[in-house]
């Protein structure tokens, strides 16, 4: 039987016949839309994971991490600091360089309290990098760091401390003499901005101030430095550049890591759970896929009679087994454009379905407030505090298409099962029947 | 008697066949031997149960015999793999049954060019020669309706059209009017009588209708004993 032959044949499954009002194969179409629903995760899962990932890592390179860090492992000095920042900054794919003193400290107001990573940064940071401008947004005043004097808050402390530029806070920092005696130092200080990295567990901890007033009141003991570098290429090899760093510092002692070292298990756990989910995911196309074979032994048995009268006509039984392989490929071709076009759809508008998801859920939030005397916590689809505020979706065609084409290919393989067993009904037993 | 003959389109040889029943075997035919010469018209009667079918069944490669040799349009049908058992069934035989056994999801002409589609003829030619069948057994307003928008007699036209449609050498009926009335069963036996002489077809024929089995050129009956000619 030719292919053209055998397709239309198979085909014919899935029209709608006209006297009869209904599919001529329902578990045809339950497969199909089987097939279709399992892909929309996979297919979302993979356009915003990327995204999603590079969105966080982007993020914690250009606001936490920088692209590297120099740590000194003996005492060195401002001074020693801002030699070597001069020397990295002579090099060749340096963009940047920042010292910046990196402590705790608790930080209260009238209204509240709340333990801070305190953040002593140079004062024209936000001005100058690009990368930090782009993700620290000001929500409220400005990033001023000109007086010593200053702080700018994350989004999160501001509200919890209930203050607003103009406001002053104070900064409890401590020093630790030898003999583990502690003293506490408090420091008034004034809020000039509030801002927001995009990031809700940052925007609960970062307390920015001058680099001058944290070398003052954070002590040696509890805090660091780093010279935090922001290089033209962070996703290229930074290895050349931290030899041609170390052929630059002067002295011992000075060792440079990448973001990707510094971050590692952060990194890896994104991975990590990127590729469990995806597992997951391909397993529920799996069983979709397992899902059309079975749905093909169910129209093999409802078309007995039929591949009986199509062998008595001279079909051969690979015929008959191409005829229902093809049925398979269909239902795994339309489940797969049409899961694939719908996981592109709902990836490519997944911010405003969120947004709407939440809206409509805090709607029915207030309206049955009157009832259930409020709930506690305010509705919402993700908890934004381990998501970034806005999703970033990058549609990955060639692996939508790949798992579309995957999908489709196990159904046909899959068919061949079902396939073989309509191909050894025997013509004979069919018409003895009547 | 002829089963020597050389031009026989059928010849059957010593056939035996029996069915396996309980812990012995049931022998339904035994030392059959015959001969079918091109261009007859061949009907076959005998008591229900004698065998008639398995006969049938047997030249048109459905079934197997136990013992002996069926030969058919120039085949060793009972020695034929399943593949070419197949073509022969596509190229050399059209069938009819007592049930029509058209496919349910294909309308009335795609159901007559369905031997020519699986023969890998053209599809247009294909339509063309099923549309001018289905004048020809009076259902040429009919093509597009599916089995279940006609009529038993209906049905059995458009299935005398399908077994004409690759221009087979050898055409099997099973007791085709057995479910028809009177006044179907005269038409369809006329069409099939008619179509069968005109384009020159050898014709093997099962009924229990005395009459219509009066209007074959051969006249064979069938009993536990073996075929006697009438
Ligand atoms: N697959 C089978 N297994 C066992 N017995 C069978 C099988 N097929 C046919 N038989 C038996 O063989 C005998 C002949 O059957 P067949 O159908 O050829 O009779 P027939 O002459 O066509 O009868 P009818 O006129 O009623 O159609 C019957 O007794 C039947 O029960
Ligand atoms: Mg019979």
């Amino acid at each position: 039987m030719k292919f053209r032959s055998a397709a239309a044949i198979a085909f014919r499954s899935f029209r709608r016949n006209r006297r009869r009002g209904r599919f001529n194969s329902r578990p045809l179409l339950g497969a199909l839309a089987g097939v279709a629903l399992s892909l929309i995760p996979l297919v979302v899962v993979i356009n915003i994971s990327e995204g999603m990932i590079e969105g966080i890592v982007d993020r914690f390179l250009e606001t936490d991490s920088y692209h590297l860090q120099i740590f000194s492992y003996t005492d060195k000095s401002e001074g020693d600091f801002r030699r070597e920042k001069e020397a990295v900054l002579s090099l060749e794919g340096v963009n940047h360089a920042w010292l910046e003193r990196q402590g705790a400290g608790m930080a209260y107001s009238e209204e509240g309290k709340t333990g801070v990573a305190v953040r002593a940064v140079e004062r024209t940071i936000r001005e100058e990098d690009g990368g930090f401008r782009r993700y620290i947004q000001v929500k409220e005043g400005a990033f001023d760091l000109s007086d010593d004097r200053s702080v700018v808050l994350g989004e999160a402390i501001a509200a919890k401390l209930q203050v607003h530029p103009g406001d002053q806070i104070k900064l409890l920092t401590g020093k630790v003499f030898p003999g583990g005696r502690y003293i506490p130092r408090v420091t008034p200080l004034t809020v000039t901005g509030i801002v927001s990295s995009g990031y809700q567990e940052m925007d609960r901890l970062w307390v920015f101030i001058t680099y001058e007033a944290g070398d003052r009141i954070l002590s040696p003991e509890t805090s660091r430095t780093v010279l935090g570098i922001k290089a033209q290429d962070p996703y290229g090899d930074l290895r050349d550049l931290i030899n041609r760093i170390g052929a630059v510092s002067e002295g011992p002692n000075w060792r440079a890591y990448t973001w990707e070292a510094l971050n590692r298990s952060d990194l890896n756990s994104y991975q990590t759970t990127r590729s469990m989910l995806m597992v997951i995911m391909a397993m529920l196309v799996l069983v979709a896929v397992i899902n059309v074979s079975s749905s093909l032994i169910m129209l093999i048995v409802e078309n007995r009679q039929s591949i009986g009268i199509l062998k008595c006509l001279g079909t051969s039984p690979a015929g008959i087994r191409r005829i229902y392989r093809l049925t398979g490929l269909f239902v795994g071709i339309g489940g797969a454009l049409i899961g694939c076009g719908t996981g592109v759809l709902i990836s490519r508008y997944v911010n405003g379905l969120v947004a709407f998801v939440n809206g409509t859920g805090r709607l029915v939030q207030r309206l049955l407030a009157p009832l259930t005397g409020g709930a506690a916590r305010e509705f919402s689809l993700m908890n934004a505090a381990h998501y970034l505020q806005e999703i970033p979706v990058d549609i990955q065609w060639d692996r939508v298409v790949a798992v579309g084409l995957g999908a489709a290919l196990l159904s046909w393989i899959t068919s061949a099962v079902p396939a073989a067993r309509a191909g050894r009904i025997r013509p004979l037993d069919v018409i003895r029947k009547f | 008697m002829n089963d020597m003959e050389g031009s026989a389109l059928i010849q059957l040889r010593d056939i035996r066949k029996a069915y396996p029943s309980g812990n012995g075997e049931l022998e339904v035919l035994r030392d059959i031997s015959l001969s079918v010469n091109e261009g007859e018209l061949v009907a076959i009667t005998g008591e229900s149960g004698c065998g008639k079918s398995t006969l049938l069944n047997l030249i048109g490669g459905l079934d197997r015999p136990s013992e002996g040799e069926v030969l058919s349009c120039g085949f060793p049908v009972s020695r034929l793999s399943e593949k070419a058992l197949t073509d022969y069934r596509n190229k050399s035989l059209g069938f009819v049954f007592q049930f029509h056994f058209l496919l349910k999801d294909f309308n009335a002409l795609e159901n007559v060019v369905m031997p020519a589609l699986i023969g890998g003829e053209k599809k247009s030619r294909a339509l063309d020669r099923g549309a001018e069948l289905l004048d020809r057994v009076g259902l040429g307003e009919r093509k597009d309706h599916f089995p279940s928008q006609l009529s038993g007699g209906e049905r059995q036209r458009v299935a005398l059209a399908r077994a004409l449609i690759n221009d087979p050498r050898l055409i099997m009926a099973d007791e085709p009017t057995g479910n028809l009335d009177e006044k179907n069963s005269r038409l369809v036996e006329e069409i099939l009588f008619e179509l069968t002489r005109e384009f020159n077809k050898t014709l093997l024929l099962v009924t229990h209708d005395p009459v219509l089995a009066g209007k074959g050129s051969r006249r064979l009956h069938l009993t536990q004993g073996g075929v006697q000619e009438l």
